[in-house]
């Protein structure tokens, strides 16, 4: 294919004449000038220009995943439908269940922020994802308001999902129209200097980046949209592996779960909460729905950032990772993936394929948390990872990782090697949590100060032990601060 | 659709509701503008400095642009106070902050615009750049503004009664100082305005998120030197405002200039961090409160010092410093105070008004402190502040009418939702309770300009099909009229067509507005009553009309329909038109002192709440669990409404206590993103409980006052007294993160170690 194919509502579209980096937000409004769809930051961190992306599901049905616009690029439309505000009336002209709820409940004051929310409540309408007032809470953390104090639009959602989920009558004409616009061979698109390459199976992935090594990867493009419409750069060779088949598959066995690179972080929710009930509590408050439904495990890895927080806990979780090179492939430890601020151990035209990690034994002890100034869609000040094997009373082997502590996702080898080999006590800790300040020298920046940092994460141990070692009666509260 | 028959006093949901959730609602960026060229700005990449060369030609000589505008285009300063415009559109000689606007292109698209402003060539010679109130006031510091020493834009003193008395008089005088970071209003609209200049009829046509139109009507036509009447300003739907749309901005200014020198249209769309360094949002605020109190919980005296850093221009910034002052009053019977206020200049974004303008850290201050007095009293929170409430009708010290006082009711209600007389005190550890009471005014009294022209103008239009064209207002329009309210058509603000009118601020629509439009429909209502009259053949003072009936008193078998009166009205006159007008009387307008104007209003609202936190000591975490607010709006005319300013409000206040706030690294906004600004998402926002208190108002439209601001500054002290119900520790910074929540634990801890070894050493000496 050669040109980007999709659905407008029910139209069919092929797009020609623009960059493959236009974002699909751009699209809607300048060349559809479909305007209900809003830019507030252009970054995906308002939810204003929330629209909904639908696709075969495999199954003989449709999966509806609502997304930000503002940093898609349209090469991630190509084979699907995209649904925007104004294609939400229902047929004979009546408004949507969803956004007559949110006129009865005056879940709209300045309006702005308001199609962004019909979206996200329609996503949850249509796929029938929201069970109680605390799931319609997380489902929406995406999307900011600035008026209402968020209640009368909960208040709206809640009405809203009370009326039957439906498939608004149009899954089977939409699959045929789908089916129609893809003929299954790869996209190849050029715009200029500009290419985009679609591939559908990890072979043909393999090939074309090892021929284009300095292509770039894009998946749920969360980060990489933002290289466009924050720091105006100019791509040219993007390769868009978020329809590799082979890589979104998460395979679990009894023993271990293995993650394909672009399993998004919302399908790999369930397999993480899995591993350890920490993760699913991290998972609920990392990034928003949109974000979570285009972003992948792959590149939060990949991406190499500091404040990635899937790292640290996998890290501990004693994670390997295997990386992909045409037809070679190596294992590492994810730890070792990490070798300095910006650099990771991946070759040019190499990808990370996929990531293992061991499910925790009977003598394993885990804790994760998350800690920053908003509760969720925030960048942690700190994240601590604590992974300890403890046999008949004595710490055998110690993992501990932090994200926040230093310029890569660490793990705290001097604190580990204080741990092991010692009994599971309170004084075990409390000398680890002295060694800890040997480990890392945090820095002060607008998320936190450095000794909160350090305090923060000797209180994750301390609390550790409170809450998984302590024996009953004894305070499940850090009660002295360290230096006090 | 079923016909809801308006009443004020009803649940009403919003009259554009539709429009907004279908998009079909239009804000400035979605205006069709395929034909406009794309304007965009060349900020100073320096904090301050003098501009040695500003070279545009090469710009200008590329391909597709149209226009390039520089300082050298507008000689006029603007501003909001006609003593304190001292900020051009585009800088001229001198740049004062990083972001100010220093050139301006328009191009035919915005990768030409963008090329464009890489091709302009510009040198500055920096100078020292201050980014504190210390660093600005320090004695060698350079001036930012030649013609105001110190960095001082205003200090202001004011006394009432005996101050030294009334310390003499109190049982306890507790002294406190507090810190607040700068906030934003953070709108989730980025700012954006549309020029359309005709070169051949020299007129100009400015669509914009302004909150008042009239306003940048004026700055206009003093920065381009038009007439004001060949100048039209339009207000599109506005994604949100908060204060920060209530001055001219930059941009209005620039997009205006733009487009006469391109003689064509111009949209310009400023990006999200574009739109953070805009601002002029809450200064970053230090209170120092002195507070003198009785055994029984009776204030004596208060004692205030307020230094705001307001930024690198003047704004709304002499009215903001105070209010601060102006408000200590107004709110409880204290019967001397002082209060010494400082606006500082530095070299950062200007500030301007917020919700809650100039008040909300002053009160969170005043707050804080009067609940840690009633604890060392051995007294309730809500008993101290019962002990201090006012009795309307009154003037407080500094000449402020309080014609409604709906506060004891307020206390009650949270008192009795909040359970706080079972729950206070026997919370698990890490829960605690905080009370705060709060008010604000319903438009300021005295106007900003004073032309002599009434405070508020309403229209109204009556023709075709007995439809009804109001400016603002349905509800009260209707309700006058016996009308159902989907017949009352709102016309936004459209200087062509609508009245001149002071805008949305100021807490002035409900009230100003609202009183204007019971007049003009009043007049409208006579006029179909007469015609009523001479179609019924009865006397005027015998017709009324109800449920857009109109009938003749005791029962009379005729009737009229609305639309029959409507058609009997027209014949003859035609269209008709009325007009309601509102001022505030003199003696509302404040006192005769210096700054005496500020604060004063016709109808102060009040609110009290209750926060319920957990606190998580160990990571410094705050959750709010549940909030109860109540709030005298005077009279509710749509309560849902009302709940929905409440909550928003509260809900604001939340964010400034708990995790909003601005920072910059030499100048440059480290937070300008809606991810690193931090405003709270709905995943953290409590369930706000709202109960509505009517005091009715003397004076307000059917008895109402504003429901929108008020309720704000009462958030942070509730929250940071419920903190100190928790875990025992007083916090004096604001916003309260978790790194200063430890560190101030920690600090604590210090302390009482220190003073225990102390006590142990006196105890074996």
């Amino acid at each position: 294919m050669n040109a980007i194919r999709f659905l407008l509502g029910d139209e069919p579209r092929t797009i020609t004449g623009l960059p493959v980096t236009t974002t699909v937000l751009d699209y809607l409004r300048g060349v559809e000038r479909l305007t209900g769809t809003k830019e507030g930051c252009a970054e995906g961190d308002c939810g204003a220009c929330t629209v909904v992306i639908a696709e075969p599901d495999g199954t003989g049905g449709l999966e509806h995943r609502s997304v930000n616009a503002c940093i898609q690029f349209i090469g991630a439309l190509h084979g699907r439908q995209l649904l925007s505000v104004e294609h939400l009336r229902q047929a004979d002209g009546s408004l949507h269940p969803v956004q007559q709820a949110m006129v009865d409940h005056h879940g709209s004051q300045c309006g702005f922020c308001t199609p962004g929310f019909v979206m996200s409540l329609y996503a949850a309408w249509r796929t029938d994802a929201v069970a109680n007032r605390q799931e319609l809470k997380d489902w929406l953390s995406g999307n900011l308001c600035r008026c209402t104090g968020y209640g009368p639009i909960l208040d709206a959602g809640e009405a809203a999902l009370k009326t039957p989920a439906g498939d608004d009558g149009d899954t089977a004409a939409v699959l045929a129209k789908l089916q129609a616009l893809d003929d299954g061979s790869m996209l190849d698109v050029a715009h200029g200097d500009q290419r985009w390459f679609a591939p559908h199976n990890a072979d043909d992935l393999a090939k074309i980046y090892a021929a284009h090594p300095d292509a770039i990867l894009v998946a749920g493009a969360t980060d990489v949209g933002l290289w466009v419409t924050k720091q105006h750069r100019h791509l040219t060779t993007l390769i868009d592996v978020s329809r590799v088949v082979q890589l979104t598959a998460i395979k679990e066995t009894a023993g271990a779960v293995t993650f394909g690179a672009t399993a998004s972080l919302r399908a790999a929710t369930a397999a993480l909460s899995a591993l350890h009930p920490d993760l699913g509590e991290m998972m609920r408050r990392f990034a928003s729905i949109p974000i979570r439904n285009t972003a992948t495990v792959g590149g939060n890895i990949a991406n190499g950032s500091p404040i990635g927080d899937l790292p640290p806990p996998l890290i501990a979780l004693g994670a390997t990772v295997t990386l992909r090179h045409g037809d070679e492939r190596r294992t590492l430890p994810l730890e070792d993936f990490f070798i300095a601020y910006g650099q990771q151990d991946r070759a040019p035209g190499e990808f990370v394929e996929s990531l293992t990690v061991e499910r925790p034994g009977a003598d394993d002890l885990f804790a994760c948390t998350k800690i920053s100034k908003r509760f969720d869609q925030d960048i942690s000040a700190v994240l601590a990872a604590i992974w300890l094997r403890v046999k008949a009373g004595q710490i055998t082997d110690a993992r501990i990782a932090f994200g926040g502590m230093a310029a890569t996702p660490s793990r705290a080898r001097r604190a580990e090697t204080a741990l092991i080999g010692q009994p599971w006590t309170a004084a075990s800790i409390e000398t680890a949590c002295s060694v800890l300040e040997s480990d890392f020298t945090p820095i002060d920046d607008m998320r936190a100060s450095a000794a909160y940092r350090m305090k923060a994460a000797q209180n994750c141990l301390r609390r550790f032990w409170y809450e998984r070692g302590a024996p009953a009666g004894e305070p499940t509260r850090v009660l002295e601060l360290a230096d006090g | 659709m079923s016909k809801v028959m308006s009443k004020a006093g009803t649940r009403l949901p919003l009259i554009d509701g539709v429009e907004k959730v279908t998009g079909a609602a239009q804000f400035t960026a979605d205006l069709p503008a395929r034909d406009a060229l794309v304007g965009r700005i060349l900020r100073s990449p320096v904090a301050h400095g003098e501009i040695v060369r500003l070279g545009a030609s090469k710009a200008l000589a590329l391909e597709g642009v149209r226009a390039v505008v520089t300082g050298a285009d507008c000689a006029h300063t603007y501003g909001i106070l006609p003593i304190a415009m001292n900020e051009y559109p585009l800088a001229r000689d001198k740049v004062r902050y990083r972001g100010e606007p220093v050139a301006a292109v328009a191009a035919i698209d915005a990768a030409t615009a963008e090329r464009a402003l890489a091709l302009i060539e510009l040198e500055i010679r920096e100078f020292p750049a201050y980014f504190t109130a210390d660093a600005a006031l320090a004695d060698d510091a350079a001036l930012i503004h030649d013609d105001k020493p110190g960095n001082l834009e205003r200090h202001v003193h004011d006394s009432f009664g005996d101050v030294a008395a009334g310390f003499a008089e109190a049982d306890l005088v507790s002294e406190e100082t507090f810190l607040c970071a700068e906030v934003t209003h953070a709108m989730m609209e980025p700012h954006a305005a549309l020029a359309d200049y005709d070169r051949e009829h020299d007129r100009l046509t400015l669509h914009t998120v302004s909150q008042v139109p009239y306003y940048v009507h004026l700055m206009l036509a003093r920065c381009l030197e038009m007439e004001a009447s060949r100048i039209r300003v339009i207000k599109p739907f506005v994604g949100g405002g908060f204060g920060a749309r209530t001055e001219t901005l930059n941009f209005e200014l620039i997009v205006a200039l733009l487009a006469r020198r391109a003689n064509g249209k111009v949209m310009m769309t400023l990006s999200r961090e574009e739109t953070f360094l805009t601002h002029r949002g809450r200064p970053q605020t230090d209170v120092r409160l002195k507070l003198g109190m009785t055994r029984d919980g009776r204030l004596t005296a208060a004692d205030c010092e307020v230094t705001q850093r307001g930024g690198a221009y003047a704004g709304y910034g002499i009215v903001t410093i105070l209010y601060a002052g102006a408000l200590l009053h107004g709110l409880y019977d204290i019967p001397a105070t002082h209060y010494e206020g400082r606006r500082v200049y530095a070299n950062l974004p200007p500030c301007g008004a917020m919700r809650g303008h100039g008040t909300v850290d002053m009160r969170h201050a005043f707050e804080c402190l009067l609940d840690r007095m009633a604890r060392e009293l051995n007294l309730d929170p809500f008993a101290v502040r019962r002990r201090n409430l006012l009795t309307a009708p009154m003037r407080t010290l500094n000449d402020l009418m309080v014609n409604s006082y709906g506060l004891d009711e307020c206390l009650e209600r949270v008192e009795q939702a909040s359970g706080w007389v079972k729950r206070k005190g026997k919370l698990p550890p890490g829960r605690g309770l905080g009370l705060a009471c709060s008010h604000y005014v319903s438009g300021a009294a005295k106007a900003v300009h004073r032309t002599g022209e009434p405070h508020a103008v309403v229209t109204l239009k009556l023709d075709f099909d007995a439809g009804v064209t109001a400016i603002t207002v349905a509800l009260a329009v209707a309700e006058v009229l016996g009308i159902d309210v989907g017949r009352v058509r709102v016309v936004a603000n459209d200087s062509a067509v609508t009245p001149k009118d002071n805008g949305a601020y100021s807490s002035r629509v409900t009230f100003m507005v609202g009183n204007a439009a019971i007049e003009a429909a009043k007049n409208l209502r006579e006029i179909l009553i007469e015609a009523a009259a001479g179609k019924l053949d009865a006397p005027a003072a015998e017709i009324d009309c109800i449920g857009e009936t109109f009938r003749v008193d005791g029962g009379a078998q005729s009737e009229l329909s609305f639309a029959e009166v409507t058609a009997a009205a027209l014949v003859d006159t035609g269209t008709i038109t009325t007009k309601g007008t509102f001022t505030c009387p003199p003696e509302a307008q404040g006192g005769k002192h210096r700054g005496g104007a500020v604060g004063s209003t016709m109808g102060f609202s009040y609110a009290a709440q209750v926060v319920e936190v957990s606190v998580d000591e160990d990571l410094g975490t705050i959750r709010v669990e549940k909030v109860w607010a109540a709030h005298d709006c005077g009279f509710a005319i749509n309560p849902l409404a009302v709940e929905g300013q409440v909550q928003g409000s509260v809900w604001m206040g939340m964010g400034q206590a708990l995790s909003e706030e601005t920072r910059f690294a030499d100048g440059l906004p480290v937070h300008a993103s809606m991810l690193d600004y931090g405003v709270p998402t709905i995943a953290e926002s409590p369930d706000i409980h709202v109960d509505i208190v009517e005091s009715i108002d003397p004076l307000g439209p059917f008895g109402a006052k504003e429901a929108g601001e008020g309720a704000l500054s009462g958030f942070p002290p509730a929250m940071v007294n419920a903190v100190a119900d928790a875990i025992g520790l007083d916090v004096n910074v604001l916003p309260v993160t978790p790194d200063r929540l430890v560190e101030a634990l920690t600090q604590k801890r210090r302390a009482d170690k220190r003073q225990a070894a102390k006590a142990a050493k006196v105890a074996v000496s």
